[in-house]
């Protein structure tokens, strides 16, 4: 073939390679729900997809603040420590009384947001690298959390908590909450300044500086909102459960990243995006779900939520070279 | 301009202050702090993060990371018990099998970071999902038993001091050696200091990769034998978030996340400093609850003091 | 061996380069002969670094060939060359800094016992043996970095010298050096020739050229101009080797007259280079700063935008005193930065056009707190009208256009802040020459705006032919200020290549 053919179609699979990189994920959860259908036709079950669609919802608004976190080049490994105590918070300060929960959830977040506040303190002022800074914010929160409940959580979720999971066949209120919060930050990111500047401090945060963007702040104003949303999401959990559980919100926090990954969010900041991570929380639930569907045990969905995370970078990588 | 001693190794030289403050304020308060006996206990207890901490050191020199040894940790332990099974006969066999999956697996890291050029944090962080689905799937209550000459190890002292603790100083020394006295050691330095440069300088990158990734790997698989030896069966609750804990030792030991950095030295005294403060609440008849709010303080502080001198300019870390 | 040695160790016949349709270097060939000290001289862009890659196979000439102690080689790949005995030293030392001086000159190559430990016996040595042929007295297990930079080259040339290496290329190897060390420098170089060894010596201190070369090859533009041995030259001949050229390129005429100050530095001095910097910046003009790479003018910028913090001194705007404390402060006041570096300073390659060029204005296109994409669009359509950029569309991403378009986008981003002052660090560096022309017209389309044009530049043609005055700058301070009518390229860069004004 000649060079001027050769030299055309090596563009045309670039070209190609880019948009899987960009659409790969739809592409791929469409074929999921194309092989979900065949496979398990009753994924798409009432009762299947209300459970499915609260658990988009749990893993979903924590990845929403996962996502922003990961645009700046960070990472959040703390959202699981807020999320029990939110638990904690709103049955210590409710204690079974429907009145007290408003300022319950408002405490809750105060909370949350100086967790976040002490992240990006951390992670801006004194320089430490997201992964450290996360984790030792999570060990102190669950220490000051063992240490204020004791081992024994006190207090209880009042009943009327449980309305935040008032559902309308496969539609719930969590559901509804996440794509209203999507649709919320999606609007944010893509259509605020603010939004602008987390891409471009994420994407060259020397550039952002040298073009007026007071990166720190908007660094630590991530980690903020961060935590807010996992504040969020414990309080969709504790109404759900209906009292405070100590390892309610195992394996989330690893979960939204993957979610994040998945969805084409890269880890060294200013790409991706929370359209990508919707789709990734949805494989991964679905994937989740099948798994029981088919009759697997349960303890696969591991190994496919690894898999997964594995050939969605690859094909990543891939996309952008 | 020369940097003294003290300058250079303030931070550990820092850890290991505070390891003599733990250990007075432990010997005033109890009379039992300073005995052989428990300073040994210490010391054994020290083996079991120890272990994995210096392999993940390894990694992280090279500018790398491992997310998955605690999903190793746990399938390791799994594995050895259902291989052994109570019967003498099958000590050796489970014990080659155990380290040789080990083996595998840290291979396959290096395999998919050189090859497809992944980042290591992503590779790991599959593979920490990967593996403890296994895991899982194979039990998720207590499953096979070890040989009761297996279990015999954990108690069994030499001189007083437990074997485990002879096995852990002996690792200490490997590595020191390692990475001070052989070439693949300075080639370690070289790549986390100045990949470039390494490179350049002919070093094979990818070689010190597979090698780096599979003896972490494997030391993370011998610790999954400790435990055996420890809790007499495989219990699936093992190694949830230890290499979050390795990673914590290994940085307040001096070591730079971004590689070229660090010492075995220093990751001694992270590791040391954490397990005794740990022995030291127990001792001392804290609260337990209390001890992990402690704990918590203490990790902020001490992260948030060490100003890092590493060039951290926001990007992404763990490469 | 032959019988014969070959006259010249290194031939490079008729090496050309192109960089995306820019001649790097254009049929030039050189000839270095053994045992002699060969300097290669030109002005920043001349080729000088080209050459050396192509040499050091670190990049493949387009065409040409080399011939290295009587061998051909038609391509010359970077393990090749380091077999065949050459060695380069760049200006970014290629040391691991947290490693000894003695495990930096044997990385790679470290002696060996048996099962992989290191002979650290031999190593020290060896090490030693090296340091003691240079004359120097390093301790060898000094952390490299550590060490000032002049040291940290020495090690870089014992490790050229533990490779064996019979032609030893240095980089600017005096750029950071003083005094004495620059006279271990010189020791160093000449007890190496006596060995033997052949060291090709890239300067622009033209002095030290005089002082330790025996021959000079000149390149210009991507040329070879010349090779005479220095004996026959002086230092005027060599500088209009260096620059001499008809002036073939047009500039757009200059506006108006000058008018009021707008900015005035007094006594800059940073931790970055600078010392004790003043001047000042008239509305409507273009103030040229030239001087050689390191002589502090990209540090001028940054400290005039608040890049970088003053360590004493004072910047007045239009008679009031102002400080910044960081960029944003300093676009307030209505100033801008067109970073040298674009790529890594200037632009967001992974995102779209129209976020790199709206950034600095979001105010401007947010309605009721949203983006207003008819807004931004518009903007965009505007930016590409009136700087003819090519794109496909207000999404494309950055990283896909040509150098000269996405300096186009950075100017277009800054223009939407509408500022009095524009700091241009290497307005054309990487740009087409239609480009460059319309970056001109641009320029001076702001003046007739009153606005000022503070422009670094390594083209001497661009600094003659676009300044209404120049600044020359030589290592952190203003060695000079001139309008363009009153000197000659020769004369900046005498300015800027030597200590004092020279009477030659």
């Amino acid at each position: 073939m000649d060079p001027a053919a050769l030299a055309i179609q090596g563009r045309l699979a670039l070209r190609f390679l880019h948009l899987i990189g960009q659409y790969g994920v739809y592409l791929a959860l469409v074929l999921l729900l194309i092989v979900g259908a065949l496979i398990t036709p009753n994924l798409f079950e009432k009762e299947t997809l209300a459970v499915m669609f609260r658990q988009c919802a749990q893993l979903g608004i924590i990845a929403i603040g996962q996502t922003m976190v990961m645009l700046v080049a960070g990472l959040d490994l703390s959202v699981g420590g807020v999320i029990v105590m939110t638990s904690v918070v709103v049955a210590e300060v409710s204690n079974g009384r429907d009145e007290m929960i408003p300022l319950a959830v408002v405490t809750a977040l105060i909370l949350g947001m100086l967790i976040g506040l002490g992240n990006g303190l951390l992670i801006t002022k004194r320089k430490v690298p997201p992964l450290v800074a996360t984790l030792v914010m999570l060990f102190l929160v669950q220490g000051a959390q063992q240490a204020f409940t004791r081992g024994v959580p006190s207090g209880f979720v009042p009943e009327a908590m449980g309305i935040v999971n008032k559902s309308w066949g496969f539609l719930s209120i969590p559901f509804l909450l996440w794509l209203g919060l999507n649709g919320v930050f999606l609007l944010i990111l893509r259509g605020t300044p603010y939004g602008r500047k987390v891409y471009a401090t994420g994407s060259n945060p020397e550039a952002a500086r040298l073009t007026g963007v007071p990166v720190n702040l908007i660094k630590i104003s991530v980690y903020v909102l961060a935590s807010g949303l996992a504040v969020i999401s414990g309080v969709v959990l504790t109404g759900y459960v209906g009292y405070v559980d100590r390892f309610i919100a195992t394996g989330l926090d690893l979960d939204s990243i993957a979610a994040a990954v998945v969805g084409g969010t890269a880890f060294f900041g200013g790409r991706g995006g929370l359209m990508g991570t919707i789709a990734g929380v949805l494989i991964i639930q679905i994937l989740s779900t099948m798994v029981v569907l088919i009759g697997l045990d349960i303890q696969t969905q591991f190994i496919i939520k690894g898999l997964v995370i594995l050939a969605a970078v690859s094909l990543y990588s891939l996309a952008h070279k | 301009m020369n940097r003294s001693f003290y300058q250079k190794h303030s931070l550990v030289l820092v850890v290991y202050a505070l390891i003599l403050v733990l250990m007075a304020i432990g010997a005033f308060n109890s009379e039992r702090f300073l005995t052989i006996r428990n300073l040994t206990n210490v010391l054994r207890q020290a083996a079991y993060l120890g272990t994995v901490a210096l392999g993940e050191m390894l990694v992280i020199l090279t500018a790398g990371i491992d997310l998955s040894i605690g999903s190793l940790v746990k399938l390791c332990v799994l594995v050895s018990a259902i291989l052994m099974d109570g019967n003498p006969d099958n000590v050796w066999m489970a014990v080659v099998l155990t380290l040789g999956l080990g083996l595998i697996v840290g291979l396959v890291h290096a395999f998919l970071i050189n090859e497809l050029n992944l980042s290591p944090f992503v590779v790991t962080f599959a593979s920490l999902f990967i593996l403890q689905g296994i895991a899982l799937t194979i039990t998720t209550k207590p499953i096979g038993r070890a040989s009761r000459d297996f279990l015999l190890l954990y108690s069994q002292k030499l001189g007083g001091v437990p074997i485990i603790v002879y096995y852990f100083i002996f690792l200490i020394l490997l590595i020191m050696f390692l990475l001070r006295k052989t070439v693949f050691g300075k080639h370690i330095y070289a790549i986390g200091g100045n990949y470039t440069v390494a490179q350049l300088s002919g070093i094979s990158v990818k070689r010190i990769r597979y090698g780096v990734y599979a003896l972490c790997s494997v030391l993370a698989a011998s610790t999954g034998l400790l435990w055996l030896m420890r809790m007499g069966v495989g219990d699936p609750v093992i190694g949830k978030g230890l290499e979050l804990n390795a990673i914590i030792a290994v940085v307040i030991g001096g070591t730079s996340l971004f590689g070229g950095r660090g010492t075995v030295i220093g990751v001694l005294g992270g590791i040391l400093l954490l397990t005794f403060t740990d022995n030291l609440l127990v001792v001392l008849g804290v609260n337990q609850f209390i001890s992990g709010l402690i704990k918590g303080i203490i990790f902020v502080a001490a992260v948030a003091l060490y100003k890092q001198n590493d060039r951290y300019k926001g990007g992404f870390t763990g490469l | 061996m032959s019988e014969s040695e070959p006259s010249f160790i290194l031939e490079m016949r008729n090496i050309t380069k192109s960089f995306s349709g820019v001649h790097a270097l254009r049929d030039v060939s050189f000839q270095c002969r053994p045992g002699t000290v060969h300097a290669l001289v030109g002005e920043n862009g001349a080729g000088k670094s080209t050459l050396i890659k192509i040499l050091s196979g670190a990049l493949l000439a387009d065409s040409g060939d080399i011939l290295f102690k009587g061998e051909h080689h038609q391509s010359f790949s970077a393990r090749e060359a380091l077999n065949s005995g050459i060695s380069v030293i760049y200006q970014e030392l290629a040391l691991v800094s947290q490693m000894t001086v003695a495990e930096n000159i044997f990385l790679g190559r470290e002696p060996r016992r048996a099962f992989g430990i290191v002979d650290t016996k031999r190593l020290r040595t060896d090490a030693e043996k090296l340091l003691k042929q240079l004359g120097l007295e390093i301790d060898l297990d000094t952390e490299v970095g550590e060490l000032t930079v002049a040291y940290q080259q020495m090690v870089e040339i014992a490790k050229a010298l533990s490779k064996n290496a019979d032609l030893i290329v240095m980089d600017e190897p005096s750029a950071i050096l003083a005094g004495h060390e620059l006279e271990q420098l010189f020791q160093i170089i000449e007890s190496l020739v006596m060995k033997g060894v052949t060291i090709i010596y890239i300067s622009h201190r033209l002095e030290e050229v005089f002082r330790i070369a025996n021959e000079v090859t000149v390149l210009k533009d991507g040329s070879l101009v010349e090779t005479r041995p220095l004996k026959e030259l002086n230092r005027a001949e060599l500088v209009k080797m260096m620059v001499g050229r008809a002036f073939e390129e047009v500039f757009p005429e200059p506006t108006n007259q000058p008018g009021d100050p707008l900015l005035r530095a007094e006594g800059i001095s940073t931790d970055t280079i600078l010392q004790q910097v003043s001047l000042t910046l008239q509305e409507g003009e273009i103030l040229g700063v030239a001087g050689m790479v390191g002589s502090g003018r990209s540090e001028l910028a940054r400290a005039l935008f608040g890049a970088d913090p003053l360590a004493s001194g004072s910047i007045t705007i239009k008679g009031k005193p102002v400080v910044f404390r960081n960029p944003a402060e300093a676009i307030r006041k209505k100033i801008s930065l067109v970073p040298e570096d674009r790529k890594q300073q200037g632009l967001f390659t992974e995102l779209p056009i129209r976020n790199n060029i709206t950034l600095p204005i979001l105010k401007k296109i947010t309605r009721w707190g949203f983006l207003s994409r008819a807004n931004e669009n518009e903007i965009v359509d505007q930016a590409r009208k009136q700087h003819s950029i090519a794109m496909t569309s207000g999404s494309q991403e950055v990283q896909y256009l040509s150098g000269g378009n996405q300096q186009k986008v950075v100017l277009a981003k800054w223009l939407q802040t509408r500022p009095e002052i524009i700091i241009m660090d290497e307005p054309t560096r990487g740009v087409d020459v239609g480009a460059k022309f319309e970056i001109y017209q641009l320029m001076r389309q702001l003046n007739k705006e009153g606005i000022a044009i503070l422009m670094i530049s390594s083209e001497l043609t661009e600094i003659l032919g676009l300044s209404d005055r120049i600044l020359v700058m030589r290592e952190g301070r203003i060695e000079g200020e001139f309008k363009p009518s009153e000197t000659t390229e020769e004369q900046v860069i005498e300015l800027a290549t030597t200590r004092a004004v020279a009477a030659s």
